[in-house]
């Protein structure tokens, strides 16, 4: 016998006040957790598929599209940018390194990109099987895509114009697999990457009449990567540029510039991306306003059921009295009481919410390899055991303050 | 030994209550008689130290209880003083073997489940071990209270009317065991009652 199993034989003495109480709590901590984990992680994971770039440059457009579009690969871009637009930008001064993207097409919702080695560079992408692309229509898939497709390398599919399923396939080439990567937890792992002039190619006999796709100009010349001929650098367009910059000077004075000077459009992603968040972050706010609310809710309904019980079991404390317990033991096996309710609840609350995110992780967001777990425990959820602590002492402080000053003769008295 | 000196009692501003000396040796049986309302529950109180006098001396146990306070006079109740009352107030979430570790936790005495064992075998109890409260018939949960009263070898049992909610026969046994279980511990019994049946049992009494 001590005051815990004391405390936990009047808990388990009241099973469904106890279930309600533990519940109450726990479905507000689990949607505390969820917001928590959630947040932390896709805040986590939209830095980590920016860094290394500095600025996108995309057609005039929304900012966050062209991030959205660019880095994410969720929205749609803004439109296309003339190459020799993009070659000038690379010849800057403030420029360190520019990757291009040619965007458009997919294949079952799994966008192909077109891009150059800059690329592989960038996201430090690793082969797990096979090259990387490098002749037309030579395609690696990303880890995920590869796992989604059912493909392997000598594979080939047709490529649909759209991002969405069910675009116009490309039926005059057939893409080749020739690698597939190792995962990375990054967007890169459900992408499908080509070359841009591979995206060309696909778009090239789209438009009649354009008629030098396949018969490379012997004089080529590299920009950003891509061999071209002359013609085809005065014609063709990408889709957008991931930016490195030369120094700090540049994110003052390369943004304006391109915006000002240019047909294109510069989105910052840290910007973006902190834009982004604040406005998840409203919807994270009221959600955790919500929570807060239902575990108020449970620290007056434990403090109810504590408080209510106490007339029932006046005789029992002034019998503990009697049998030699002080004030002080009774106030804190009555402490006891609501900390074990609230810690129980924080418990439960825990796996509730680890477990949803597992399970949304597992089963929704499988496809899109957003890269969330419930497996992990931040730092944070620390404190929501701290806020579940005090919650059990504020939630019986007034029954425990009760039960230290009853008056043991007035009671036995009472019943004699 | 116990004594009570000159000792007063008010209850707010009119009532006041005035107790005549009295003294017990130890291992005196004793009876506290009187209608209700003359005191006899706040006189049992105030020996087993659950009240502090207005002004006077109590003595338990061979102890001026003045001279203890708060926490000290709590263990020293728990350990020398036991305390029957009219109905057993048995904690209910607990078994009948989980009362009476309470009473030697509380106590801050070892737990002994041998003891307990000895003690329930004593009153002929030993199959309700881990019985829960509400299973006890009411002579058996006042005979748990007893048990309860006597596990921590006390020098003084105090019992508040422990006849009055149990019929001749009940009532019958437990005064039997009552003295039997004080005779045992050579410890001293006092009983407050207004029961026509306990009157004669004892000759040393003190009349309020």
């Amino acid at each position: 016998m001590n005051l815990f199993v004391l405390s936990w034989k009047y808990i388990k003495g009241k099973p469904l006040s106890t279930a309600l109480n533990v519940l109450l709590l726990s479905f507000g901590i689990g949607i505390i957790v969820v917001l928590l984990l959630v947040s932390q992680q896709v805040q986590e994971k939209l830095s980590e598929n920016a860094s290394g770039i500095d600025l996108v440059v995309g057609a005039k457009g929304s900012p966050l599209q062209i991030i959205l579009g660019s880095i994410y690969h969720i929205d749609y871009p803004t439109g296309n940018i003339p190459l020799k637009e993009a070659e000038k930008l690379s010849k800057n001064r403030l420029v360190k390194n520019v990757i291009p993207l040619a965007l458009g097409d997919s294949y079952k919702s799994l966008r192909i990109v077109g891009s150059t080695r800059g690329f592989a560079d960038l996201y430090g992408l690793m082969l797990d099987e096979g090259t990387l692309w490098e002749d037309d229509y030579e395609v690696t898939l990303g880890a995920a895509a590869a796992q989604t497709l059912s493909l392997a390398v000598g594979d080939t599919f047709f490529g649909e114009h759209g991002m969405a399923d069910g675009g116009e396939a490309h039926e005059a080439h057939a893409y080749k697999v020739v690698g597939v990567l190792q995962p990375t937890g990054k967007v890169v792992d459900n992408l499908i990457l080509t070359s841009v002039p591979s995206v060309w190619l696909m778009h090239g006999h789209d438009e009649a009449g354009d008629g030098h796709e396949n018969l490379p100009d012997t004089a080529a010349i590299e920009v950003l990567g891509i061999a071209v001929t002359p013609e085809q650098l005065e014609e063709k367009e990408v889709t957008s540029l991931l930016v490195q910059y030369r120094g700090p000077m540049a994110a003052v004075q390369l943004p304006r510039m391109v915006n000002m000077q240019s047909s294109m459009q510069a989105a910052s992603p840290a910007f973006e991306t902190a834009r982004l968040f604040s406005l998840i972050g409203i919807g994270v706010d009221v959600g955790q306003g919500f929570a807060y609310l239902i575990i108020v809710m449970a620290g007056l309904s434990i403090f109810i059921a504590l408080y209510n019980s106490l007339k029932e079991r006046q005789y029992d404390l002034a019998i503990m009295r009697s049998l030699g317990a002080s004030r002080l033991r009774l106030f804190i096996h009555i402490i006891m009481e609501g900390v074990i309710i609230t810690l129980l609840g924080a418990g439960v609350g825990f796996v509730l919410g680890h477990g949803v995110v597992e399970i949304l992780a597992q089963f929704i967001l499988k496809r899109s390899s957003a890269g969330i777990t419930g497996l992990v425990f931040l730092p944070s959820e620390l404190y929501i055991l701290y806020i579940s602590l005090l919650l059990g002492v504020i939630a019986s402080l007034i029954p425990a303050i009760n039960a230290y000053k009853t008056d043991i003769s007035e009671v036995l008295a009472k019943g004699a | 030994m116990i004594s009570v000196q000159s000792v007063i009692y008010t209850y707010g501003p009119d009532k006041r209550l005035a107790f005549p000396d009295w003294e017990v040796e130890q291992g005196k049986h004793s009876l506290i008689l009187g209608g209700s309302g003359c005191g006899k529950t706040t006189l049992l109180h105030l020996l087993a130290g659950l009240r502090t006098p207005t002004a006077g001396i109590v003595k338990a146990a061979g102890q001026v209880l003045s001279e203890l306070g708060g926490h000290r006079m709590d263990v020293f109740r728990g350990k020398h003083i036991g305390l029957i009352f009219q109905k057993p107030h048995l904690l209910s979430v607990l078994t009948v073997e989980g009362n009476l570790l309470l009473a030697q936790y509380m106590a801050e005495l070892p737990q002994d489940k041998k003891r307990i064992g000895d003690v329930l075998e004593a009153l002929n109890l030993s199959d309700r071990k881990s019985a829960k409260v509400y299973e006890l018939s009411q002579g058996e949960a006042q005979r748990i209270a007893i048990a309860r009263a006597v596990l921590n070898k006390p020098k003084v049992i105090l019992a508040d009317e422990p006849t009055a909610s149990l019929d001749d026969d009940n009532s019958e046994k437990v005064l039997n065991i009552l003295e039997e279980q004080a005779n045992m511990y050579n410890a001293t019994l006092v009983i407050a009652t207004h029961d026509q049946r306990v009157k004669s049992r004892f000759p040393h009494q003190l009349k309020l």
